[in-house]
């Protein structure tokens, strides 16, 4: 078994270069390695309409229709997460309640306001009640602002997971551009704050830091857009004597709580 | 046997790497299947004069030559160049590092041309690397100057029969330098794969269609970058067995011809 706990999807309005066809190539690559179970998620038509980190209401709810759908034609092989706009308050709750009750198994909470944001603790608190995981983009260390987002760091992901111990944490893509070091750092004290492998990035030495940072218990493989380096961090981990069974798949099934079969 | 263009030993300034000497960093090549590696010096990179650095990359590897075969760095601005590339001449290099970005100077230098006129008069090409870090992770401190795309085309063009390897560079730089090069300068270029994204984006496998397979030379950019990624990324990508082989080793022995040793 192998599951990944961070896949992308696009629907057919979108502005990510290679677009749509990203979605079979993906599914396809995946088989290939033998990934047995996806996570996914749709963010929004990414920049298409409105931003791909703050989309519209209109956005939020077309991309999670989108992953609906890739769900439903790939049944036990692809599950998702409903991706969230925290700005939107009541109707980002409303529609985290709607994917749940259509099968979505956690939410990808948007980097719209940052994860400390008073507007996110309801969305925290219904993932508690629908005992369901939240993954968080992150950017590992913030050193300034960007447009058209809030991202949150590690630090700020840390902070969040103090205030919901009950809650569980994705921190996504350790691999995802950032200094490393400073967000594996950051979750290393948050025991509900995992982390995932995914990420283009590739320096010699983040996967001996994270074993050594979080453990093996803490650890997810994912692959975000590049599932050749998640595959390549499971064999370095394996180099290093890790459990990879934890890391290919229980600690995904104790995140996911039974959701996954 | 998987030949590896582009490895560095020593040490960088800005984090610890878990194999920064000869002896650790060919375990961890040796563990993924590469069987020889092109190293140079990674301390030259920042030194004053890199001949220090390559001074100690020599003695490091000089009982492991069955294994690395020596890259020269060189800083055409340095007053001793010329006997640097004779050091590195006498010491078997198969090619010569440079890293004009790193060292605070231009490709279009005066002594840079007369440097690049003497690397093809010695048949020895030029490996040049785009960044040593990923931009998205480096520390505040470290901030080389632009990338010199422009720059590097009109060198190309300038000097007839100079090889240049571009290293660590990424899609966009890859399509940028070979797509806007006229047929007969272009094959002049090599690209390595150390920073070409692979499966499931596959920029590895569309690269090779758009440009040319024989273009591409496995490297891992080790030990800043980790082996396994890079071996994970060539095996995986949408690509023939055969195109593998020669990403993996043919490709390299045609452009480093002076690599020597078991497997070849």
């Amino acid at each position: 078994m192998l599951i990944d706990v961070h896949g992308n999807f696009y629907a057919p309005r979108n502005n990510m270069p290679g677009g749509q066809a990203l979605n079979q190539a993906y599914l396809d690559a995946s088989r290939s390695v033998g990934i047995t179970h996806i996570v996914g998620k749709v963010m929004g038509t990414w920049g298409d309409r409105s931003s791909t980190y703050v989309p519209s209401l209109e956005d939020m709810q077309y991309g999670n229709g989108f992953m609906l759908e890739v769900m439903h034609r790939n049944p036990g092989f692809v599950f998702g997460y409903a991706f969230i706009n925290p700005a939107l308050e009541h109707l980002a709750v409303e529609e985290l309640v709607a994917c749940v009750n259509q099968g979505m198994i956690g939410m990808k909470l948007g980097a719209s306001v940052r994860c400390t944001s008073p507007l996110v603790e309801p969305l925290i608190e219904k993932c508690i009640d629908l005992s369901i995981p939240v993954l968080h983009h992150i950017l590992q260390r913030r050193r300034g602002e960007y447009e058209n987002v809030a991202l949150s760091d590690a630090a700020d992901l840390a902070e969040l997971a103090r205030r919901f111990p009950e809650a569980r944490f994705i921190q996504a893509h350790i691999a995802g551009g950032g200094d490393w070091a400073f967000g594996i750092r950051a979750a290393a004290g948050s025991a509900n704050v995992f982390l995932d492998l995914s990420g283009s990035g590739c320096d010699a030495g983040m996967v001996e830091y994270a074993l050594e940072a979080v453990g093996e218990d803490r650890l997810l493989f994912g692959t975000d857009l590049t599932l050749d380096t998640g595959v390549a961090r499971l064999e370095t981990l394996g180099f290093l004597g890790a459990d990879l069974e934890k890391i290919r798949f229980r600690n995904a099934l104790r995140v996911f709580e039974g959701r996954l079969k | 046997m998987i030949m590896d263009c582009n490895v560095l030993i020593g040490s960088w300034a800005y984090r610890r790497l878990p194999y920064g000497n000869a002896g650790s960093l060919l375990d961890a090549l040796k563990r993924v299947g590469i069987g020889r590696a092109v190293a140079g010096s990674l301390d030259a990179v920042l030194y004053r004069n890199p001949a220090e650095g390559n001074e100690t990359l020599f003695r490091a590897i000089e009982r492991l030559r069955d294994f690395y075969t020596p890259a020269v760095t060189i800083d055409p601005t340095t007053f001793s160049w010329e006997q640097d590339l004779d050091t590195g001449l006498k010491a078997g290099c198969a090619v010569v590092r440079t890293y004009p970005q790193y060292q605070n100077w231009r490709l279009e230098d005066a002594r840079a041309c007369e440097f690049f006129a003497a690397c093809v008069e010695e048949n020895l090409p030029v490996l040049l690397t785009v960044e040593m870090e990923d931009p998205r992770q480096r520390h505040p401190m470290d901030r080389p100057a632009g990338w010199m795309g422009g720059e590097l085309r009109n060198l190309i063009e300038a000097v007839p029969g100079l090889e240049v390897i571009v290293a660590n560079a990424r899609v966009d730089r890859v399509r940028e330098v070979s797509l806007t090069l006229g047929e007969a300068d272009r094959n002049r270029v090599w690209y390595d794969t150390s920073a070409i994204w692979g499966p499931h984006v596959d920029d590895l496998s569309a690269c090779c269609r758009e440009i040319g397979v024989s273009r591409f030379l496995f490297g891992s950019h080790a030990a800043l970058k980790t082996p396994e990624t890079a071996v994970t990324r060539v095996k995986l990508a949408n690509l023939s067995g055969e195109e593998r082989k020669r990403i993996f080793s043919e490709n390299i022995l045609n452009v480093m011809r002076r690599i020597e040793g078991p497997g070849t």
